[in-house]
């Protein structure tokens, strides 16, 4: 692998996307931007019940109805039970899902749908479906499910993948690195703390949308708001039971994702609507239809107990997370997993470690993938318990960091013991500028001077918190992507990735770094990403993967095309190949002659020994190198009414090299708004009978304008060996520090530990009266 | 889903009411059309257009009184000179919290009271400030704002067409505050105070709770606490302390009836808190 | 029923229903820029400019524009020149998934018109009706205020 250059051309600089103007025009790049004659519009028919068996459903009204062309049920479409999880293959989450069954789990769940010649149509045919329910009882909190005599969620024979389905137990993790019990004996001081979250969601301002359509040789085309094209590919196939090379996935431009859109949703039944109809169909979720049956972040109970010297050098930590996954066990394993495997080896000078956990089957809306993956739920009691350490021990929380933080040089145990629901890869961390992000934010918040004064204005008492954290960057020994490069003879590349840019800019950086390989400025690169058909295998948009792992398979794929453009170009320099540079959309030799990369090019494809100059690499990670952050919030409490207000927060991290600092930040500061919300005012409420009761924005809570602190992103810059330019991935991050770092710093102004989420003024409130008596 | 079968514009008032009353249930009055798409049940089939029969003016009267259309749009009215003049800036300090920019370009004065959503901003203010409002039903009427809300249910089957503020007297003091979850946001309860303070002390006192979850609502009792009080610190804690235990306060998905029950004490003492320190400038 | 509009500079004569939305009008007619993202008044990515204000195109019957100028992001650029607005969100990266830009930029259009010279906390409310999920809202408020000098210049682009 090479140095880090002495300075880049591409990289590192805040280029305009490469999709931007087509964006801001407003140009009909989306999904639902496409219209095509004849479509069918398609609606759902959602359970009203948390847990039922269907014992007679009558579709005749429906199908009768003018307008109406395809009615699907569960008697009509196939039973293959399949998961919706879109992560590689064999995925790690069990089969417990058909795309119809006479048994629905949760509020919302799919009994039948209906395509029509208008949305309007199809609203009116699905009030005319009869169908007969028998209610069973539902477990509609996670104590309830593991108790004897529980509702069976999944008593169904032919699922599999489940770890005991008659204990509604969807996964089991337990792993152990040395003896935390003989770890806890030797400590000086314990803490123990528990904590639990809430059901979010993700919300992207686009839902879930997919067109389907049939091509000229009547394959299936699949125009979907995806992170995963590929899976979707491969799921679909299986879901319907037709051959994988029927089915074309295009992923246009993508309204946001942040993980919901790695799952396969609703491409099986537009698709089979097509295949039977031979007609488009389009669905589009409606904003409420997003909120009661789309996917959300796996709510949480996580304990986590550290025992310590009385000098803070962390004996033991252990960890026991019950994650509730819902209805179906969607990435139930692996979030769950992934609540330590990303965050115990930060700490990795403690030598008694344990983790263990569950993911449990309830009746309530379904977990899925959402951006930190089960490291965000993990961060908020271990982060908040080393807070409650340092306090214990008479220490500065930041020197309680400092001195158990992983560093370069360095592994973690947890990292082979625990990966993707499997067991991990080892690895030593290569780069790691964390104790400089500690204190340039430390420095920028006003620590020093703030910490523990409690400042008083009015009725609001100001404090500040930390906290630090790693994730990673794409799954080592288990993502895979690929991309390919060829040339033009004008000395234009197109670059064709299977990568998924849903609105993060990742054909933007990966452009970047080939055109930083190949010497020429962005506008010769050429973006095509995520076209089963035209571009080349990648994994999609998840686990951080993207500009690690996608942007380590451009810049190989780049490098051979450099390479052969250097053969191409010695000829005709006289030169040797291996001493060409190519910059300024050009070859140089040593003596200062150069030829252009559209002379190479025209040579290669009209003179002599013609090929096409052009290469396909791919990526398969061997290692995840983490990125580091240091989260510094200062809040101020409102004693009259609980109110939480982040008066400034303060982000540290590192990156690697940030390909386009922009793009980085933009990364940072949309996690950590999302995280702030996550924390502060996010919360789905469930009635007792399992129905989400605030599925809108205007009872949803996310951020808008007016409730942003001001922000200090500040990239700290390292080199990653292993990376694309030096790059490490930065998707993901951010959203883990807010809730940590928020409720450390209300314990810093009120005295009080919030163990739930979301910190709304009433539970601030109650807490501190549960504090004060 | 909507069953509208026809959008009316109307040449008149008259025939505007003839629409309404010949349809019934089945007509919507339409003024900014922002909540009619939303809320409106099924039954309704005609949506009666009158924006471009209401006023759209907001003049000041009676030397300081202001009387404003209920064409008006909420942005309109939060940019007019008079309005932003009328007691001391607080149309103005509400309407800004109302919804958003988006929402206010479009929303109409009348269509805020016609809607009487239980959350309304709109409402608790003009509530405090005593408004009239001038409706047509085949003939001009005129009632207190108040008197209207008591049956709400009608409030949108009567052609709003104007709103007049009283003339406030000398030191007369007027607040509102309003508790969100976010900066966009309906509130979890709001609040708004109105009273005139002479040497007798607090008189001409309003009181007005809304979004608690019931729509705003003078509380008697809290006003009665007030009243005669010159507005010391243990005067307005009294008060805030009624406010609390006077409310209806019920749970809903924004907050529990508990958690109301403080911000209304929280809200009449901002408010009162910041009156009084007015009245002593 | 028919209805006579001006999008974008012309005029056009529609067939609709009365209860459409102009949101679902303007799509079926071409304006794919015009996004849905609630239909409920609450993200604003339907934001399109109605006789100059920005209002949320999903909650406004399209029997409603009769006789009125919209203005949609399609209408902003002129040829291959980009309005400021527009030019200032690309240099200043605010443009992530681009799904909210539209609304976001003619609610920004809206807030120069009646207000060249717009503070932060100006800024942060004109816009406080449309959300995002992708930013920190942090490079739209530095685009706007790059608008801002440039349009106060007299500048067509940066």
């Amino acid at each position: 692998m090479a140095d880090r250059p002495k300075r880049f051309v591409t990289v590192g600089k805040n280029l305009r996307k490469v999709d931007g103007t087509a964006l801001i025009t407003g140009k009909p790049e989306f999904v639902a931007d496409l219209q095509l004659p004849n479509t069918l519009h398609v609606k759902i028919l959602g359970s009203p019940y948390a847990h039922a068996r269907i014992t007679s459903i009558d579709v005749r009204d429906a199908e009768a109805m003018p307008g109406v062309v395809c009615v699907l049920t569960h008697l009509n479409t196939p039973a293959t039970r399949h998961t919706t999880a879109g992560q590689g293959y064999p995925e790690p989450s069990p089969y417990d899902t058909r795309m119809f069954e006479n048994k629905v789990r949760f509020v919302g769940d799919r009994v039948a749908a209906v395509a029509a010649e208008s949305e309007a149509i199809a609203e009116a045919a699905l009030k005319v479906i009869r169908v007969d329910y028998e209610e069973l009882p539902a477990v509609l909190a996670i104590d309830e499910a593991r108790v004897d005599g529980a509702p069976v969620i999944h008593d169904e024979a032919d699922s599999t993948g489940i770890y005991d389905a008659g204990r509604n137990i969807v996964a089991d993790v337990d792993i152990d690195v040395g003896d935390v019990a003989a770890g806890f004996a030797e400590s000086d001081e314990i803490v123990e703390m528990t904590c639990e979250t809430q059901y979010a969601q993700h919300t992207p301002i686009e839902t879930h949308v997919v067109l389907s359509y049939l091509d000229s040789a009547n394959r299936l085309v699949l125009r979907t708001s995806t992170q995963v094209p590929f899976h979707v590919r491969r799921i679909v196939a299986q879901t319907l039971d037709i051959p994988m090379q029927q089915i074309r996935v295009i992923k246009p431009r993508i309204g946001g994702g942040f993980g919901t859109k790695q799952e396969i949703l609703l491409e099986d039944i537009v698709g089979l609507i097509t295949l039977r109809t031979g007609q488009p169909a389009l669905i589009s979720l409606s904003r409420q239809e997003e909120f009661a049956a789309s996917r959300t972040r796996h709510p949480m109970r996580v304990r986590v107990k550290l025992g310590a010297n009385s000098d803070g050098r962390l004996n033991a930590i252990e960890m026991e997370a019950t994650s509730n996954t819902g209805a179906y066990g969607s990435h139930g394993l692996t979030v769950l997993a992934n609540t330590g495997s990303k965050t115990l080896p930060l700490y990795n000078k403690a030598p008694h470690a344990h983790f263990y956990g569950q993911a449990i089957y309830t009746n309530l809306p379904v977990g899925g993938a959402y951006r930190g993956y089960g490291a965000t739920q993990g961060y908020y009691p271990l982060e908040m318990a080393m807070d409650e350490l340092a306090v214990r021990l008479n220490m500065d929380p930041i020197d309680l960091r400092t001195l158990n933080h992983i560093r370069v040089g360095e592994t973690s145990p947890i990292f082979e013991k625990l990966g993707e629901g499997r067991e991990g890869v080892s690895q030593t961390v290569k780069s790691c500028e964390l104790p400089r992000c500690i204190e340039i934010g430390a420095e920028r918040i006003g620590w020093a001077k703030k910490r523990g004064k409690r400042l008083k204005i009015g009725p609001w008492v100001h404090g500040v918190g930390m906290s630090i954290m790693m994730q990673g960057s794409g799954i080592p020994e288990i993502d895979m992507a690929a991309a390919t490069i060829k040339m033009n003879e004008d000395g234009s590349f197109n670059l064709l990735i299977g990568a998924t840019d849903l609105g993060t800019g990742s054909d933007t950086i990966l452009a970047q770094i080939a055109a930083e390989v190949l010497g020429v400025p962005l506008t010769k690169m050429l973006v095509t990403s995520s076209d089963t058909d035209y571009t080349p295998f990648d994994v999609g948009a998840y686990a951080s993967s993207t500009t690690y792992v996608s942007g380590m398979a451009v810049q190989k794929a780049a490098e051979q095309v450099r390479d052969q453009i250097r053969a191409v170009a010695a000829p005709l320099l006289k030169a040797e190949a291996e001493r060409l540079e190519l910059r300024d959309d050009a070859v140089h030799d040593p003596s200062g002659d150069q030829v252009s990369l559209a002379r190479v090019c025209q040579r290669a494809m009209y003179e002599t020994d013609q090929f096409q100059i052009g290469a396909t690499a791919s990526c398969v990670p061997t290692e995840s190198p983490p990125p580091f952050l240091a989260n510094f919030a200062e809040v101020a409490v409102n004693t009259e009414t609980g109110k939480v207000k982040v008066v400034h927060y303060v982000a540290a991290v590192d990156c690697g090299v940030a390909i386009n600092p922009h793009m980085a930040e933009g990364q940072m500061e949309g996690a950590i708004v999302n995280g702030i919300g996550y924390a502060l005012t996010e919360e789905m409420i469930l009635s007792s009978k399992g129905r989400v009761r605030n599925p809108s924005f205007f009872d949803y809570k996310i951020p808008g304008m007016l409730d942003v602190p001001p922000m200090d992103i500040i990239l700290v810059e390292s080199y990653e060996p292993t990376g694309p330019m030096g790059a490490k991935s930065v998707g993901e991050i951010g959203i883990n520090g807010p809730i940590p770092t928020i409720a450390n710093a209300i314990y810093d102004a009120v005295g009080v530990r919030l163990t739930e989420t979301p910190f709304t003024p009433e539970r601030v409130l109650n807490a501190m009266k549960a504090v004060s008596g | 889903m909507s069953n509208i079968k026809t959008y009316q514009r109307p040449a008149s008032l008259e025939d505007a009411w003839r629409l309404l009353s010949e349809e019934g249930k089945t007509a919507k009055l339409v003024g900014g059309a922002v909540d009619v798409g939303l809320f409106a049940p099924p039954e309704v089939a005609t949506l009666i257009d009158l924006s471009h029969l209401l006023s759209t003016s907001v003049e000041s009267r009676d030397g300081g009184g202001l009387v404003i259309g209920a064409g008006v749009t909420l942005t309109e009215l939060l940019e007019s000179p008079q309005a932003q003049a009328y007691g001391g800036g607080i149309l103005v300090t509400m309407l800004r919290q109302v919804a958003s920019p988006l929402l206010r370009n479009a929303a109409t004065l009348g269509g805020a009271l016609a809607s009487t959503h239980p959350w309304s901003d709109v409402i608790t203010l003009l509530l405090a400030l005593d408004a009239q409002v001038r409706r047509y039903s085949g003939h001009p009427e005129e009632a207190a704002l108040e008197t209207l809300l008591e049956s709400r249910g009608t409030m949108d089957r009567v052609i709003i067409s104007e709103v007049s503020l009283p003339r406030l007297e000398e030191r007369t003091y007027i607040d509102f505050e309003k508790f969100v979850r976010t900066g966009f946001d309906v509130g979890m309860l709001n609040c708004a105070c109105r009273m005139s303070l002479s040497d007798d002390g607090c008189a001409n006192v309003r009181v007005v709770l809304g979004g608690t979850p019931d729509i705003a609502r003078r509380s008697p009792d809290v006003e009665a606490a007030i009243a005669g009080t010159s507005l010391t610190a243990s005067d307005i804690e009294k008060a805030a302390a009624v406010a609390s235990e006077s409310i209806p306060a019920r749970d809903d998905v924004r907050a529990s009836g508990a958690y109301r029950r403080i911000l209304a004490k929280a809200g009449v003492r901002r408010c009162l808190q910041r009156m009084a320190q007015k009245a002593g400038e | 029923m028919t209805m006579t509009l001006t999008i974008n500079g012309k005029k056009r004569t529609l067939t609709i229903d009365p209860g459409e939305k102009l949101l679902d009008v303007l799509r079926r007619e071409g304006y794919m820029g015009v996004k849905k993202g609630c239909g409920a008044g609450d993200c604003g990515a339907c934001a399109v400019l109605f006789n100059g204000r920005a209002v949320n195109s999903c909650l406004v019957f399209a029997a409603k524009a009769e006789g009125a100028e919209i203005l949609t992001i399609e209408g902003l650029a002129t040829g291959e020149v980009l309005h400021p607005v527009q030019e200032a969100f690309l240099q200043e990266g605010a443009v992530q998934c681009g799904y909210c830009t539209p609304g976001m930029v003619m609610a920004t259009i809206d807030l120069l018109s009646r207000n060249p010279d717009p503070s932060e906390p100006e800024i942060r409310e004109a816009l406080s009706g449309n959300l995002c999920r992708c930013t920190g809202y942090v490079k739209q408020v530095n685009a706007v205020q790059r608008a801002a000098e440039w349009m106060k210049g007299g500048e067509t682009r940066g």
